[in-house]
């Protein structure tokens, strides 16, 4: 659930923005550097994009309950794109979500792209990076980078709303509120994350290493 | 049953949506660019001036306009009733801990439980918020196709990487979503997901999930590739949208100026 | 002569040999069809005549001039290629916008453009879907729209992949009728794909089989069809019609002189044929 329209008072949404802005700005920069270099960088990104799109949409399981949920989806986009051009595709997803189906806002998007374009898409990133490094496998990794990648968005709109929320509400209440659902879907997200990555480098070992993700096997 | 409730509920809110802001009236004709600045600056005013007025009059107007061009009950129900759960509950929750003036007391089970006045009116400004934000939204997403406010957003110098992005992102999700429902659909005849709770169930459905989540990555990916291929053969050269304004048109600007009447009305009002 | 290939070879980099040996002649105003079953080549012939793939080895020539002379502006202004798939090529949100990012990129004003966009959505028939998103536009309307985009750059070579599969007999039809008229009135040089046989003898002066990444047959359909045994072993078919025709002669001792390969056709023969029995019997 990102942080709906009203929610955020004026300054710490407009500070939002701004900090946002930055990561956005380092983003487009390497979208246009990576272009240049490779003109297929930018089709490609917005094919990605609309997959990522896709993947928050689709209703996933969640264990024991029988009903369904939604991924997020910002651990694969960073794992698939990097985390700058991560944080762009995830402002993009949230500007659709606001506008096609109401989901977060238009004044919060600044806050909800940095809880989910910045810190989801950079803790998942750099999990999964120290994971390979630390040897485990492409599934694992992926896993762990789910699973953290999306607790944190929820951890940091908990902060954002506690300290920019329209009324001043302790972090502990946001996470009490946000946590028993989350919990369990974060598990999911990463096994979704790691279900997605091992599959691909079953089928397509070649996609993830075009975009560097995986080494050629020899 | 639940699933396949929630992927038509998905599904039928952003295609109508997107659908309803195809149709031909008074507002979709109007500049995309007009129509942005003056939501935003609704927005902003709401967000940042205190008191009721503003927000329920702003709701008053948007509904008034979004139901007189016949946006179905269902689709603003769909995009009201989410966020102004959340906004009840927070409500609630403000009227029972916030504040001294007690409105009224009650006990359950020996439990004394009132309600404030100061926690009240907090509730409410954020209820009457929360609900025109919605609205104002609601509005301009079923009056402009996403496409024109790309292009509206680019000509308010949003940087042009984003609007691309953005719009290729539009383009296919319409073609992803078909696949993935096909192959979502084939799964499903090879009893790919179960319904219920059974742990084996909730596996395999899984399973399914992260199946036709990465079939979709990796159409993406041979897509990505075609599409290249066939912007290049038409001379692509790093630039894939483009600026298409061209002079203001009279009549928009006139709707401008009265639309601007119209906020600084409202604003008046709300001081 | 508008395209020539000669020894054309290219293998990918796993090792598949897609194309052995491909010799190609196409001259000007032509409507030629590249015959082949799934799998034999067509697509990457194309990706070569095109310029998408670049290392092969052979030798290409467009308009007598060998390929790797042209700039890769030249060859886009000269040859358009219309992908099987309308969705790979239609990635702007509106088919106004999409045909107008050939002639955008082409450094042309911005009143040119809007006339070649208007030009060309009238050429293929769907001059008021201008402003219409893609994704509301039935298969059939995707693939005048994908047309389109590739007309409005002025190619004097159409090259087509497949433009018939994925449609219904009517939009088969409509589509065909579409690409004849733009050969013979704008007098565009027409090559496409096809596995359709019956499809072929209505509306090609020439044609190519592909099989294996070789170029087993060529010439009129007329040519063609009369290897019966070699169309067969290229994992194609007679058209419907010849078939017929070569059973009545078999088998019924109708005598033909040649081999039908279109309705029209087959009705004269059969209705001499009878006639000259009649003339028999009555005797």
């Amino acid at each position: 659930m990102h942080i709906q329209d009203g929610f955020m008072i004026g300054k710490w949404a407009v500070g939002w923005y701004g900090v946002s802005a930055v990561f956005a700005a380092k983003g487009i920069y390497e979208i246009k550097k990576r272009s240049r270099e490779n003109q297929m960088f930018k089709p490609l990104l917005g094919l990605f994009s609309a997959a990522v799109f896709f993947i928050s949409i689709l209703p996933v399981p969640l264990p024991g309950l029988g009903t369904s949920s939604h991924a997020a989806g910002t651990p694969m986009a960073a794992i698939l794109a990097g985390p700058f051009a991560a944080t762009v595709l995830s402002m993009i997803a949230l500007l659709l979500q606001a506008a096609l189906f109401a989901h977060g806002g238009i004044t919060t998007l600044g806050a909800n792209t940095f809880s989910m374009g910045v810190v989801g898409s950079f803790l998942g990133y750099g999990l999964f990076k120290l994971g390979r490094k630390l040897g485990l496998s492409l599934g694992v990794a992926a896993c762990i980078a789910g699973i953290f990648g999306d607790l944190a968005v929820y951890v940091t709109s908990s902060f954002q709303l506690a300290y920019g929320g329209i009324h001043k509400l302790s972090v502990l209440t946001f996470l009490g509120v946000y946590m028993p659902t989350q919990l369990p879907l974060s598990l999911v997200e990463g096994l979704v994350t790691g279900g997605m990555v091992t599959y691909i480098a079953r089928v397509r070992p070649d996609i993830l290493v075009n975009l560097g993700i995986d080494k050629a096997q020899k | 049953m639940v699933k396949v409730q929630v992927k038509r509920m998905i599904k039928e809110s952003f295609l109508t949506v997107d659908a309803i802001a195809q149709r031909d009236n008074v507002f979709t004709r109007m500049d995309a660019r007009l129509k942005v600045l003056f939501c935003m600056s609704i927005l902003g005013t709401i967000i940042v001036l205190p008191g009721l007025r503003l927000p329920v009059s702003v709701v008053a107007l948007t509904f008034t306009a979004v139901v007189m061009i016949r946006t179905p009950f269902k689709v603003i129900l769909a995009r009201l009733v989410p966020p102004l759960a959340l906004g009840l509950i927070f409500l609630v929750f403000m009227l029972l801990t916030e504040g001294q003036n007690r409105l009224f007391t009650f006990h359950i089970l020996d439990i004394e439980v009132s309600g404030y006045r100061e926690g009240f009116l907090i509730g409410l400004t954020i209820l009457a918020r929360i609900t025109a934000s919605m609205a104002i939204v609601m509005f301009l997403s079923v009056t402009t196709p996403i496409y024109e406010l790309g292009r509206a957003l680019m000509w308010f110098r949003i940087p042009e990487v984003i609007v691309e992005i953005l719009l290729l992102t539009y383009r296919y999700i319409f073609v992803l979503w078909d696949e993935g429902m096909r192959i979502r659909e084939a799964q499903s005849l090879r009893l790919g997901y179960y319904v219920g709770s059974s742990p084996g169930g909730w596996k395999r459905s899984l399973r399914s999930t992260f199946t036709l989540m990465a079939m979709v990555v990796i159409r993406a990916y041979d897509r990505a590739d075609h599409t290249f291929s066939a912007m290049s053969l038409r001379g692509y050269n790093g630039k894939l949208a483009r600026n298409t304004y061209g002079a203001w048109n009279r009549i928009d600007v006139k709707s401008f100026v009265s639309c601007f009447v119209l906020v600084a009305a409202l604003i008046f009002a709300s001081l | 002569m508008i395209l020539e290939a000669r020894e054309v070879k290219y293998t990918y980099s796993d090792g598949t040999a897609a194309l052995k040996e491909v010799e190609l002649n196409i001259s000007k105003g032509q409507f030629t069809v590249l015959l082949g079953p799934n799998g034999s080549g067509k697509t990457t012939l194309f990706k070569v005549i095109t310029g998408l793939i670049k290392p092969f080895r052979g030798e290409v020539r467009v308009e007598g001039r060998p390929f790797e002379e042209y700039t890769k502006e030249e060859i886009y202004r000269k040859v358009g290629f219309v992908f099987q798939d309308p969705n790979d090529q239609l990635f702007a949100p509106t088919v106004g916008e999409d045909v107008a990012f050939g002639p955008v990129n082409l450094g042309l004003s911005r009143s040119e453009v809007e006339l070649r966009v208007k030009d060309s959505l009238d050429k293929v028939g769907i001059p008021n879907l201008a402003n219409k998103p893609i994704h509301y536009l039935s298969y059939g309307q995707k693939k005048r729209a994908a047309i389109a985009g590739v007309l409005a750059m002025k190619p004097d070579l159409m090259i087509l992949d497949e433009p018939t599969a994925g449609l219904d007999p009517a939009g088969v039809r409509e589509i065909m009728r579409l690409l004849v008229k733009l050969n013979r009135e704008e007098g565009i040089t027409i090559l496409m794909a096809t596995h359709d046989v019956d499809l072929v003898p209505l509306y090609a002066n020439g044609i190519f089989v592909l099989y294996e990444g070789k170029v087993v047959l060529n010439g009129t359909p007329q040519e063609v069809f009369s290897e019966k045994e070699i169309v067969r072993g290229a994992g194609l078919r007679l058209p419907r019609v010849a078939h017929l025709a070569e059973i009545l002669v078999k088998k019924d001792s109708i005598r033909m002189d040649r081999l039908p390969l279109t309705i029209g056709e087959a009705r004269r023969m059969v209705v001499s044929a009878l006639k000259k029995d009649e003339t028999r019997y009555e005797k």
